[in-house]
């Protein structure tokens, strides 16, 4: 009767991602499955899609979802995240002013005060119909409200990502 | 041959078998199928942790802290060996400049301080007109990692302040 083989888990993650590849490679599994593990790494952090849509921004200071009543977040319960990571594609050719906006709240959910901390402000200039991308690196506020103004209506598509960090192993 | 219990090795099967846990070895199956897809979610995600709201009239009392005390032995925070950074959003309401410490220390294992009095983390000074929004992040090259914090609070004259208080964890 064969002996059961004993395998850990992670034995068989090591088979399973790198003895195909070092198979098709060299034919010889063994050593390129231990070269292959030592490089592996897991992620630091994973990406969270905090909202994906379109508005259409005129001369108001709307948020990136189109509203321009100004008590209103644009995402909430975001203070886990350090980093918010908004990509955004601009349709007219007129400049884009943002501001980017923070705020806490108590236990119950509500706002600390009126009003928002400025954490960032500046102007996309690039030609319509063009990607641009911005880091906002000031995290683990409650709440963000991101801002934009242009001179004549035009849509702006974003995506707006937050970065979740995992703790060191 | 099951479709996932059993692999050809050139002239021989044999079941594949894994450690399920400490102390229990499986054939895997449709019901104990390999975890290996869990990798990565084993590994926990940073938690922020909303640690302390206050709302109190600062005032020349050097020794009032974000809680309202005035004991200089009792901690703002407790339990907060596990953070790496403190974020202290503030609302200033009056007009008045306040000067802030932030002290911390460590406990034994019965949760009692280790000696009296403080460790000082920081101190500064939080300038401004009134009804504006404040952000200070306390922390250090390696980390905060105290088990209590005191933040005193002064002002030359009565003003009011919100706080809030995040923990985060590293």
């Amino acid at each position: 009767m064969q002996e059961p083989i004993r395998i850990t888990r992670r034995e068989m993650l090591k088979c399973i991602l790198a003895a195909p590849l070092s198979a098709v490679l060299t034919g010889l599994p063994a050593p390129r499955a231990h070269a292959q593990l030592d490089e592996f790494s897991p992620p630091e952090w994973e990406w969270v899609l905090l909202w994906e849509g379109r508005a259409t921004i005129d001369n108001a200071w709307r948020d990136i979802k189109g509203n321009n009543a100004n008590p209103f977040a644009t995402v909430s319960r975001t203070t886990n995240y350090s980093q918010l990571l908004w990509t955004g594609y601009k349709m007219g050719g007129v400049n884009l002013e943002y501001r980017v906006l923070a705020r806490s709240v108590d236990f119950s959910g509500m706002p600390l005060a009126s009003g928002w901390f400025p954490i960032g402000q500046g102007v996309i200039t690039t030609p319509p119909q063009r990607w641009f991308r911005l880091m906002i690196n000031e995290g683990h506020w409650d709440e963000y409200r991101i801002e934009l103004r242009s001179a004549s209506p035009q849509i702006v598509h974003s995506r707006l990502l937050a970065r979740w960090d995992y703790l060191p192993k | 041959m099951g479709l996932l219990t059993e692999i050809d090795t050139g002239g021989h099967t044999m079941p594949i078998r894994f450690l399920k846990n400490a102390s229990e070895i499986a054939d895997v199956s449709w019901e104990t199928p390999l975890p290996v897809l869990e990798a990565s979610k084993e590994r926990k995600l940073v938690q922020a942790d909303r640690l302390l709201v206050s709302d109190i009239i600062v005032d020349n009392n050097a020794n009032r802290d974000l809680t309202n005390s005035t004991a200089a032995d009792q901690p703002t925070l407790s339990n907060c060996l596990l953070y790496h950074t403190l974020l202290w959003t503030m609302f200033k309401i009056g007009a008045a400049d306040i000067t802030y410490i932030i002290e911390g220390r460590m406990t034994d294992f019965s949760g009692a301080p280790l000696d009296a009095s403080w460790r000082q983390v920081a101190t500064g000074t939080i300038t401004g007109a009134a009804n504006t929004w404040h952000r200070i992040a306390i922390t250090d090259t390696n980390g905060l990692y105290y088990d209590q914090y005191r933040i005193r609070v002064q002002a030359s004259s009565s003003t009011s302040q919100r706080s809030v208080i995040v923990g985060v964890r590293r």
